[in-house]
């Protein structure tokens, strides 16, 4: 089975958003730095691309060991965060250690099957977030206040240093990705990533917009999650309110999907010392 | 088969044993906030869930518990119920004018910092009469709210988030009084959560108007009866403010001048949008 074009893209809008809401967490950047940290990101992909060209990055297996550490504490600080945007939003009385518990047995149950799994629920859930994301999207314009956006957009003394940080973490997960994965052409995965990388940095900035729109900044650093306060305000003339757990649903996907494809690959290394040692 | 151990295992970690059921959980509707004798007293009404009709017909009943701080009247309170609050589907929050600029910072920063509570629900100010009167009167306030802001024009819905973000400026809350019943006033101002000032009538419409909060309205200008259909306000960046309005253009003249006359009275009283050098255009358009 071929990994397409479309599931690859998926991944990367879905990581790299999982990156941003739940392990980057700056939410008082300015749009500014968020623009140039997505052209930073871009020319830094081209770059590695022309350079990486000729050498194969996924079949060097000091390449996939150096990365081991990186992923598994990736993987560390993910599944944390996970357990606690769980506990804090949706099962309020539990005790962390059972989240935590039943989020590692799915890992593990997922993990016994083959990648195409993941990639298929990828493409599923693909459309599932997109849904969820113009829903609320279409929501949530009216209460935005298109003033506290215009504030925003501004040019300071930390705008650069923040654009860097900003494409750091972005690009982070697409050096894993992009080049563990050998299913695909070269080409058609740089193709893909640049695309990929443009529409999901687009979304993000949207999705940035309405939280600085709709909360004041005192408001968004009081608040844990801030993407999840302004979920309250959805509201159907009135008739359609407390939908603020189903909305957040597109949060847990981006959140496990990073959390199962690290494990994949962390199991794929894993793997591949394994063969190493065994010779 | 192990694939179904699984599955079991984890149906059995997610079910079950932290639920807590609807029937544990005292639904609270409205929650006032006064100082009786340097204690904080809160007046909370709870809906009754058995005889629940529907939404515009609750049955409530009033609790009420004191404390030296709104967390100590808060646990004082389950001295008498025996159900956990559940702060989720509140609708208004009343504060007092017994309670100092201190008090109300920290009764705003408590429901803030409370995951639980949605932040969304309605601020409201009550003047020279007791909150268990207002509570008692088994009233929808946020229905009541509405209908005047659709009807009348002096007030609108204003948010416990809203009044946070604005108390660095000037906020706008409210105002309710008993007097044999509930009446609804103009807006009560505050600065830094200390109350400085109310708006008359004239003063509270101008402020809806200028704000985009309100549709429609009825004035009595000069002995001349206006009936406003369509209001719309634009602010743009140039900091301007632009009025678009359905009216006759005959007498347009007098609406426009008692337009900027209170307008500019409003800003130079409390210098609402200080960095905004304020234009007025005012644009009529056809019913």
């Amino acid at each position: 089975m071929k990994i397409t074009k479309l599931q690859l893209g998926l991944m990367i809008y879905f990581i790299i958003r999982a990156i941003y809401f739940f392990i980057y967490k700056d939410f008082s950047i300015s749009i500014t730095s968020m623009f140039l940290g997505t052209i930073i990101g871009l020319i830094i992909i081209n770059m590695f691309y022309l350079f990486t060209k000729n050498i194969k990055l996924n079949n060097k297996n000091i390449f996939k060991i150096i990365l081991l550490p990186l992923l598994i504490y990736l993987f560390i600080i993910i599944f944390k965060a996970l357990t606690i945007f769980i506990n804090y939003n949706y099962l309020v009385d539990y005790p962390l250690f059972i989240i935590g518990i039943s989020i590692l047995i799915i890992v593990i149950f997922l993990i016994k099957s083959n990648i195409h799994v993941l990639y298929k629920s990828v493409e599923i859930f693909g459309f599932v977030s997109f849904f969820l994301f113009i829903t609320s999207l279409i929501s949530l314009v009216n209460t935005t206040e298109v003033n506290n956006i215009l504030v925003n957009i501004k040019i300071n003394q930390n705008t650069l240093v923040n654009s860097f940080n900003y494409a750091f973490y972005t690009l982070l997960p697409l050096i894993i990705i992009t080049n563990i994965d050998n299913r695909l052409s070269t080409k058609d995965i740089f193709k893909t990533t640049i695309i990929s990388y443009s529409i999901t940095n687009i979304l993000i900035i949207v999705k940035f917009s309405l939280i600085i729109g709709i909360l004041s900044p005192e408001l968004i650093n009081i608040y844990k999650y801030p993407f999840m306060n302004i979920l309250k305000s959805i509201s159907f003339y009135d008739f359609i309110d407390h939908m603020e757990l189903l909305f957040g649903f597109e949060y847990l996907i981006d959140s496990f999907i990073l959390l199962f494809s690290l494990s994949f690959y962390i199991k794929d290394i894993l793997f591949a010392i394994k063969k190493i040692i065994t010779k | 088969m192990k694939k179904f151990i699984f599955l079991i295992f984890l149906i059995l970690l997610c079910s079950g044993c932290y639920y807590t059921e609807l029937n544990d959980l005292s639904i609270i509707d409205s929650i006032g906030i006064e100082k009786v004798d340097e204690d904080m007293k809160i007046v909370m009404s709870i809906v009754n869930t058995i005889d629940y009709k529907s939404e515009d017909n609750i049955e409530t009943t009033i609790y009420e518990s004191t404390g030296q701080s709104i967390e100590e009247a808060f646990n004082n309170f389950y001295l008498e119920i025996n159900k956990t609050i559940y702060l989720d589907s509140l609708n208004n929050l009343l504060i007092s004018d017994t309670l100092n600029n201190e008090d109300i910072s920290n009764i705003v920063n408590f429901f803030i910092k409370n995951k639980e509570s949605r932040n969304t629900f309605n601020i409201l100010y009550v003047k020279e009469s007791s909150i268990k009167d207002i509570l008692n009167s088994n009233l929808n306030l946020k229905s009541m709210l509405m209908t005047n802001n659709k009807e009348f024009g002096n007030t609108c819905l204003y948010s416990l988030e809203e009044f946070f973000s604005d108390n660095y400026n000037y906020s706008f809350v409210p105002t309710l009084y008993f007097k044999d019943k509930v009446i609804i006033d103009n807006y009560s101002v505050f600065h830094k959560y200390k109350y400085i000032g109310a708006l008359n009538k004239d003063e509270s419409i101008v402020y809806n108007i200028i704000n985009n909060k309100i549709d429609k309205l009825n004035l009595n200008i000069e002995d001349k009866y206006f009936k406003i259909l369509n209001i719309k306000t634009t602010r743009n960046n140039k900091k301007e403010i632009n009025i678009s309005s359905s009216i006759d253009k005959k007498e347009s003249k007098i609406y426009n001048t008692y337009l900027r006359k209170n307008i500019n009275k409003l800003l130079k009283k409390y210098k609402i949008y200080d960095n905004y050098n304020i234009k007025i255009n005012t644009k009529y358009i056809k019913e």
